[in-house]
């Protein structure tokens, strides 16, 4: 060290240097970045905010199996609030709900459709009611198919609606009216113009073959052959008189003049006796629906079509004292002739021809029709079929699954537990106990939730002091909403002052109690 | 129906080692350093050998520290550390563009100025946040999710929910690198803004009257909306010696795993939150006001992202009891002891619940779990020390004799695959910087009460414990100049 210097050459000398900038280079860099980083505790200068004290927290110490009991879950969050306000839950906070926006908006469900069930006088037609006001205020269109008590026509002419009213007398509907698909299918594109056109033969067909069923009653299917011979005689009709829409006579006089295309179809090869002996099974039940019994709805052409552009109603309550069948029959042509309607519409605004228009769609009463006949659920399937689901939400209401179980064969009650299984979502009333199982088997019930929709149909007390008219059951207007796993969001209904003022106090919560339907047949 | 298929927990303690009968660790070695100079003292000056003993006496009374209390040194140390800083004048913070040291920006102030936020993806595609804490090393991944609550859930499926929370805290002890995890759960009471925004925009300008005053009718007469209820989870890893790319690609891997198993514990709808959204729940913790404005744009359906360098605050101010930040008040405590005695798995639930009186309320568990070998250790040295306790004292009480007997319990636990975890909470209720807080501060008192748990202002710490409970994964004891094992020996 004290010695002679270490000759060192100008190459490692440079190679030295380098080193020591690169570790400045380095160093600088680094302090660079940590220069705007503030210290552990924050700027200590004045007014830099540091932290006086970072202490921890008192500890408490477990094992595992044991601290998850602190269980950090246990507050649930609220409903989402997307929709039309329908009521409160117990702490008071809002509930709302429609299938359209919890399909289209808050993608809570899978189509947008809902069914609700609860027993009569609990109001189910009353939370429909503030959906079809809440969705019109959004600009829906609120079309009900069918109203047989009626609960839906003050609110609809309140809204500006059409009232169509359904009876002797009155307005009359062809079951066989598909509206004026012709003269669409010549406004919009070749290739939907087809499919309008075929859509609308099988949804003649589907429902001459519904209105025959009904007609048999227990007896009656329809067989193949008949089915495929209602089919020709539809095309010939439609070949012969094209744009114009036939009456279920029209259809008669076709198959009773032995058409060529007929007879080809039910394969009796130009033998006139055998071609009679089928024809004249199918004629008699189409003639029969031109009988006294069912009063003379299914053999006029439509007075008044339904429009499309504002609220619809379908009143036929004046038919309530007519029996099961007949009022099975005519709801189920409301509904096909509403749906048909509502294709041409969607059609149309596919096109571009008319503006784009949403509609809520009230099916009420389903268990008419379903016990109007046999194999009722596949027409209804077929019926109320929509080309697209976008733009449009259905509500069906029935009483109980009872009313579904109550069906005659075992395939038909499958199928009718398949339109609650596959609502996107499911409110129910007041339900009691043995009908809540049944449900429950559908839909994934917890216990709890069973025990409140039965504790819903607890009667009402005596009360000697008061009026009795002026109880209502303590079950009334609360309703639980189900989707899917999810555990049920119960509520209460309250209605507004405006909506109190649209009904009268004798009607507030018509549903079954008062009113025209005490002579009816429930 | 439910009460024979109830589970009930219990058994938590507080952590504390002993060595010598009820003294601990800390305490015994001050005892026997004071001894030894008494010793070796003495023959030269009683009074020098009496004056340390006494001062020995007083250390160790000093360090002596009550369940969930501060030992009275610790006290006397928070106290002087506060003093200096408000002599200092370190309790008032200016951000913006008024502060010294801000650049500018409002970030968050204190310990939070070192947090930066990093945007990464999964392998399929999946955003999440990366919480970098520059000064201790440590990031963190947020999760959100909403809780799905026990109202009309039967009770088999609460039970099995909480077990699976239960293996989600097991598997922290599995986790590489993992410092501490938390749940956040925040809930704000619905004033009808929310119900308001939501319809307004919506109501079509050719509706029908009766259509229009009906809705109109509802928003005058449901005037509460939903409280809104949100739950976030945060994992804290250290860093080791990789840096941030490294760690990112590290953690990208485990981010759907604890996605997994989150699954299913009553957690519904488990997502990773992403940077931007990290920053707006941030913002509204620290400036509630911002929260309507957020509402309001929501409806509209615009999209509002925040820098991270505006989330924080321009001005606040700490105070001993309470902490003002941008035109609100918080007050946070802390848990001072966890329920006694067994409980049922809702015990915290009105503690967690939307309550009207308060206006922001946030309650945070923070965990730290032990590594699964050390849990084993320290397991075995839990019944040790209970052992001593109870054998070493003069009066065995019962009480010992029940902690011994616990301590069994979960050494038969964590032989079962128990992991072990120490736990603690801290609520924090925001409200208008001059509101009356004797309403806010009563609920909290009410709901600790019925949630069996005691709560201690953090007095001298508000703006830190503000600080550790919002979600961004701050675990306290990383940032004390104490190493751990020197602080668990007293």
């Amino acid at each position: 060290m004290w010695g002679k210097k270490k000759q060192v050459s100008t190459y490692q000398q440079r190679v030295a240097q380098r080193k020591k900038q690169a570790e400045r280079e380095r160093k600088a860099a680094q302090r660079a970045r940590w220069k705007n980083v503030p210290p552990v505790l924050g700027w200590p200068n004045r007014w830099g905010g540091a932290m006086a004290n970072l202490v921890d927290v008192p500890r408490w110490r477990g094992t595992t199996f044991q601290v998850c009991g602190l269980w950090p879950f246990s507050a649930g969050t609220g409903a989402p609030l997307q929709g039309v306000p329908v009521g409160q839950t117990v702490d008071g906070s809002t509930v709302c709900c429609d299938p359209i926006t919890w399909f289209e908006t808050a993608r809570l469900i899978s189509n947008p459709s809902e069914f609700v069930l609860g027993n009569p006088g609990l109001g189910k037609s009353t939370f429909i009611r503030r959906q079809c006001l809440g969705l019109a205020a959004f600009g829906t269109l609120p079309l009900v198919f069918g109203d047989t008590k009626p609960d839906y026509v003050d609110l609809i002419e309140a809204l500006g609606g059409q009232v169509i009213s359904l009876g002797t007398g009155r307005d009359f509907l062809n079951p066989l009216d598909v509206g004026n698909v012709g003269e669409v299918a010549a406004r919009i594109d070749p290739k939907a113009g087809k499919n309008l056109i075929n859509e609308a033969r099988s949804r003649r067909l589907q429902m001459l073959l519904a209105l025959i069923q009904i007609v048999r009653g227990r007896q009656g299917k329809v067989s193949d052959r008949e089915e495929a011979l209602l089919a020709a005689a539809l095309d010939v009709w439609d070949e012969a008189e094209p744009g114009h829409t036939p009456l279920v006579s029209d259809i008669v006089r076709v198959i009773d003049s032995h058409p060529d295309a007929c007879d080809q179809m039910v394969l009796t090869r130009g033998d006139i006796e055998a071609y009679r002996a089928i024809a004249d099974k199918v004629s008699a039940s189409l003639l029969a629906l031109g009988s006294r019994r069912w009063g003379g709805l299914f053999g006029e052409h439509t007075t008044t079509p339904m429009r499309l552009d504002r609220p619809v109603v379908f009143d036929v309550s004046d038919l309530d004292r007519q029996s099961e069948d007949v009022m099975g029959a005519v709801l189920l042509t409301c509904w096909s002739y509403g749906f048909a309607q509502v294709n041409i519409a969607q059609a149309l605004q596919d096109a571009g021809l008319a503006r784009p228009q949403h509609y809520f769609i009230v099916m009420d009463e389903l268990w008419r029709i379903l016990s109007a006949g046999v194999g009722m659920v596949d027409r209804i399937n077929e019926l109320t079929r929509l080309n697209r689901q976008r733009g449009v939400g259905q509500a069906m209401c029935t009483h109980t699954l009872n009313d579904l179980e109550a069906l005659p064969s075992e395939e038909d009650r499958r199928k009718a537990r398949g339109f609650v299984a596959r609502s996107g979502l499911v409110v129910t009333g007041g339900l009691a106990d043995d009908e809540a199982e049944a449900l429950s088997k559908v839909l994934p019930l917890s216990g709890k939730e069973r025990a409140t929709i039965t504790a819903w149909t607890n009667p009402e007390s005596w009360n000697a002091g008061e009026g009795l008219e002026n109880l209502a059951p303590p079950g009334q207007g609360k309703f639980l909403i189900k989707v899917g796993q999810r555990p049920g969001i119960p509520l209460t209904v309250r209605l507004t002052e405006a909506e109190l003022m649209l009904n009268d106090t004798n009607k507030r919560w018509a549903n079954s109690r008062v009113g025209r339907h005490a002579r009816g047949s429930n | 129906m439910s009460a024979p298929s109830e589970v009930m927990y219990g058994n938590w303690h507080h952590p504390r080692s002993a060595l010598l009968g009820t003294l601990s660790t800390g305490m015994t070695i001050i005892g026997l350093v004071a001894t030894l100079l008494f010793i070796v003292i003495a023959p030269f000056s009683l009074l020098a050998g009496l004056v340390v003993l006494g001062l020995g006496g007083v250390a160790i009374a000093m360090t002596y520290r009550a369940e969930g209390n501060r030992s009275m040194l610790e006290g006397v140390m928070m106290r002087l550390a506060w003093w200096k800083a408000k002599a200092k004048g370190q309790t008032g913070m200016v951000g913006g563009l008024l502060g010294e040291k801000a650049n500018g920006a409002a970030k968050l102030p204190g310990a939070g100025g070192a947090i930066r936020l990093w945007d990464c993806q999964t392998a399929t595609g999946l955003e999440f946040v990366l919480v970098e804490h520059q000064r201790v090393g440590s990031y963190s991944l947020v999760f959100e999710a909403a809780p799905e609550g026990n109202d009309l859930v039967d009770p088999h499926v609460i039970n099995t929910r909480v077990n699976v929370w239960a293996g989600f805290l097991t598997d922290l002890g599995y986790e590489p690198g993992l410092q501490g995890a938390s749940v956040v759960i925040e809930t704000v009471p619905d004033t009808g803004e929310r119900l308001r925004n939501n319809i307004e925009p919506k109501l079509a300008d050719d509706a029908p009257e009766v259509a229009l005053a009906t809705m109109h009718d509802v928003m005058r007469a449901y005037p509460d909306g939903a409280a809104v209820a949100n739950a976030y989870i945060t994992l804290t890893y250290g860093a080791g010696k990789h840096d941030t790319a490294g760690i990112a690609a590290e953690l990208a891997s485990r981010v759907p795993q604890i996605m997994g198993v989150l699954n299913g514990s009553g957690a519904a709808g488990v997502r990773p939150v992403t940077a931007s959204r990290l920053a707006r729940v941030v913002r509204q913790a620290y400036d509630p006001q911002a929260a309507r404005v957020f509402a309001e744009a929501d409806a509209m359906g615009e999209r509002v992202d925040i820098d991270w360098n505006e989330v924080g605050v321009v001005g606040a101010k700490t105070q001993w009891d309470c902490y003002i930040h941008e035109g609100a008040r918080s007050i946070t405590w802390e848990m001072k002891s966890a329920p006694r005695g067994v409980v049922n798995s809702s015990v915290l639930h009105h503690l967690l619940a939307p309550n009207h009186a308060t206006s922001r309320k946030r309650v945070t568990l923070l965990y730290t779990p032990m590594s699964a070998d050390s849990a084993s250790r320290t397991v075995e040295k839990d019944v040790t020390d209970a052992k001593q306790r109870y054998l070493g004292a003069r009066k065995p009480t019962e009480r010992d004799r029940q902690s011994l007997d616990k301590a069994h319990q979960a050494a038969a636990e964590e032989a079962r695959g128990a992991g072990l975890i120490d736990f603690g909470l801290v609520v924090t209720v925001t409200d208008q910087w001059d509101s009356d807080t004797s309403g806010a501060e009563a609920t909290v008192e009410t709901m600790a009460a019925s949630s069996k748990i005691r709560l201690r202002k953090c007095w001298g710490h508000q703006d830190a414990a503000f600080l550790v409970g919002l979600p961004l994964g701050v675990v306290p004891n990383r940032y004390s100049w104490m190493p751990a094992a020197m602080r668990d020996a007293f």
